[in-house]
C-alpha cells in the first residue's frame, strides 16, 4: 500500500512516460515487401487521423490470444501492424492462417523502430494521432481494455474535430 | 551444448577504447531490463535487453554522454528504468528516514522528561 501511495503509476500497463511523444525516425519495409514505410507515413497523415498500431509477432503466444479481438476491431479503426523481431515468412504464414486484421504491417526484423518507441515485447498497442503517441498500452488488448483505455481517447479526439 | 548456449548469451562488442568499454559496463549495470521485474540490463538476455545493449553501444560510439544515454532510456522505458531515482521527484522518499529519526528522538526526549 505504501508503494501504491508513493507511485500511482506502479503496475499500470500504460507507459505514461511515452505519452505525447513524437514518432521517431525510421526507414523500414512493409511485411509484404511491396512498399517502403518511413516516418513520413505518420507525418503525412491527414490531421486528426487516428491510427492504432499493434506490435505483434508470429512467435508471440499472447498475440494469438489477442488476435480475434483485432479482427473485430479492424472495421472500426485504422489498424496497422508492427511486426516485431520476426521472420518475414513466418509472419506472413501466421496472417494467412489466422486472418489479417491490419491494413498493412511494418516489418521490423531487428526491432530498431520498436526500441525507439519504447517497446519491450509483444503485444503492445499504440494510439497515434498527428504524429504523436497518445497512448502506449503494454499487453493484450480486449473489449474491456479497449473501452477503458482507448475508447475515451478516441471519443475525445472525435469531439475535438 | 550447455556451454555453447552460455557462450552465445552475450553479444560482444568492439569498443574503440577501454574507457568506453568501462562506461558501457557501468551503464548496463545501472539501467534496468525493461522486461524484467527487477534486474539490470547486464543480468538479462531478454531480446529487448540485447537490443538495448546494442543501442547503448552504438550511442557510446556516436559520442553520447552517460547522461544522454540515461535520458534516452528513461524517455522510452520510463523513469523506473534507471536504478538511481531522481532526488527532485522523490523528496519524500529520500527525506522520510530523516523525518522518522527526528520524530523518534523527539518522543524519547519528551518521555525522559
Amino acid at each position: 500500500m505504501f508503494i501504491l501511495l508513493l507511485d500511482k503509476e506502479a503496475g499500470d500497463p500504460v507507459n505514461l512516460d511515452r505519452t505525447r511523444s513524437a514518432i521517431p525516425e525510421f526507414n523500414l519495409d512493409s511485411l509484404n515487401r511491396d512498399f517502403p514505410v518511413t516516418s513520413q507515413f505518420f507525418s503525412e497523415l491527414e490531421k486528426d487521423t487516428i491510427v492504432v498500431m499493434n506490435v505483434w509477432a508470429s512467435w508471440c503466444i499472447s498475440c494469438a490470444i489477442e488476435h480475434p479481438f483485432l479482427m473485430e476491431l479492424e472495421s472500426a479503426v485504422n489498424l496497422i501492424g508492427l511486426n516485431y523481431k520476426d521472420d518475414r515468412d513466418d509472419a506472413k504464414n501466421w496472417l494467412l492462417a489466422k486472418g489479417d486484421p491490419y491494413e498493412f504491417s511494418i516489418h521490423d526484423p531487428n526491432g530498431t523502430f520498436a526500441l525507439d518507441l519504447g517497446v519491450s515485447g509483444a503485444p503492445e498497442t499504440f494510439l497515434i494521432v498527428n504524429n504523436e503517441v497518445v497512448l502506449h498500452y503494454v499487453g493484450i488488448v480486449n473489449q474491456d481494455i479497449w473501452m477503458n483505455y482507448f475508447d475515451p481517447m478516441v471519443q475525445e479526439i472525435f469531439d475535438k474535430k | 551444448m550447455i556451454f555453447s548456449i552460455s557462450l552465445n548469451a552475450e553479444e560482444l562488442f568492439d569498443f574503440q577504447d577501454l574507457q568506453t568499454e568501462t562506461r558501457y559496463y557501468q551503464l548496463i549495470d545501472e539501467i534496468r531490463c525493461p522486461k524484467c521485474t527487477s534486474g539490470s540490463l547486464a543480468s538479462s538476455n531478454a531480446p529487448v535487453s540485447e537490443d538495448l545493449k546494442k543501442k547503448i553501444f552504438e550511442l557510446l560510439e556516436d559520442g553520447y554522454t552517460d547522461q544522454d544515454i540515461r535520458n534516452y532510456v528513461v524517455e522510452r522505458f520510463g523513469k523506473d528504468s534507471v536504478y538511481q531515482p531522481k532526488f527532485s521527484e522523490n523528496i519524500f522518499l529520500w527525506l522520510a528516514p530523516l523525518v522518522f529519526i527526528i520524530f523518534l528522538l523527539s518522543i524519547f526526549h519528551f518521555v525522559r522528561r
